[in-house]
């Protein structure tokens, strides 16, 4: 693992700082995943109604995040941390593409969670990685969901390349005329 | 004209109005996928599949001379993960409509069909993907009281050479 040490001299105190590094996840960053998605999805919820955690839903998560750690073909779990801390974590996926349509397998972001206290640059570092994931797979394609009204993650998304593909719309029956 | 479900003897009819839908996406945006080489073949497989399938409908537009002149494509998925409050909700895949058929009513009339089976079971949630350069598919949705709500972004892994995040 690359650990680059880095003195900053700044009011006459010496600080180590080491790089932020990315790996898979394992079990026992379970808790740790949790907490973390547990603080975004209550933030989420403001911007989709539709994803309001579930009173059970840490116990759902942590048992999908097992799921998706057993299954090392097509699911992967990547964590930044710095200094053994976590500082955030993107799991992505690939899965097959439309029918008739392609390419036959795309690559897909689930979920992306970055610690909201120290999370300078850990987005891009998690998206490298994936990237690096998806590229030793040969997977040609990544899609990611954004919410609309999350200028910040759009903005995020756009500025490391990517480009608009297609809006998720919906309709709540009874509205319409 | 009439608007009914789909036969199994109309599967290779409906995967030819979806390359008709695949070349008007790609016109509007290069960037679309394109169909596979036998893309039409593997269309008319997965609606014969589907036809046979209770979390499925296909309604059909026939014209006046019989022919399937659009269609549109329903599924009942699971479209939020476990961990959220479940809500099951509909999934509308295809819309599509012969060009000399449009504005016309027709569309709206197969979603009509396809939102009534939805109301049978109980679903409230429709949700759609809309090509982000398809305006005209915009509006109609918009029409129906849809609004956006996720922006789906697409971007391309490349070798990543600067620097070599979490390897030996």
């Amino acid at each position: 693992m690359l650990c680059l040490t880095i003195y900053i001299h700044y009011q006459k105190t010496f600080f180590i700082m080491h790089e932020m590094v990315t790996r898979e996840a394992t079990l026992s960053d379970l808790d740790t995943l949790g907490t973390l998605w547990l603080t975004n999805a209550k933030l989420q919820a403001e911007y989709d109604g539709r994803f309001c955690p579930s009173t059970d839903g840490l116990v759902r998560w942590m048992d999908w995040a097992r799921s998706w750690l057993a299954n090392d073909l097509y699911t992967v779990i990547l964590v930044a941390e710095r200094d053994d801390y976590v500082l955030g974590y993107i799991a992505v996926q690939i899965e097959g593409g439309r029918p008739g349509m392609l390419p036959e397998r795309v690559g897909r972001v689930r979920e992306m969670v970055v610690d909201q206290h120290d999370g300078e640059g850990v987005g891009t570092v998690l998206v490298d990685a994936a990237k690096n994931w998806f590229y030793d797979r040969y997977v040609s394609v990544v899609l990611a969901d954004v919410p609309r009204r999350a200028s910040v993650q759009q903005a995020f998304w756009r500025a490391i390349g990517a480009t608009v593909h297609t809006e998720v719309m919906y309709v709540k029956l009874g509205n319409h005329q | 004209m009439l608007i009914r479900l789909a036969r199994l003897d109309e599967a290779g009819d409906v995967a030819e109005l979806w390359m008709q839908l695949v070349d008007y996406h790609r016109a509007l945006d290069p960037d679309l996928p394109a169909p596979e080489p036998d893309g039409i073949q593997r269309y008319a497989k997965f609606i014969l599949n589907l036809l046979r399938r209770d979390d499925a409908r296909v309604y059909v537009l026939i014209d006046r001379r019989g022919r399937v002149a659009g269609y549109a494509l329903g599924m009942i998925i699971d479209l939020v993960p476990e961990a959220f409050v479940q809500e099951k909700a509909g999934f509308i895949a295809d819309v599509y409509i012969e060009p000399p058929m449009r504005t016309q009513g027709y569309g709206r009339a197969l979603v009509e069909h396809l939102f009534n089976w939805f109301r049978e079971h109980h679903l409230t949630l429709i949700e759609c993907d809309v090509a982000s350069k398809n305006t005209q598919g915009i509006a109609f949705w918009q029409h129906l009281s849809g609004r956006p709500i996720m922006t789906r972004l697409r971007f391309s892994p490349s070798p990543f050479s600067e620097t070599d995040h979490g390897k030996p």
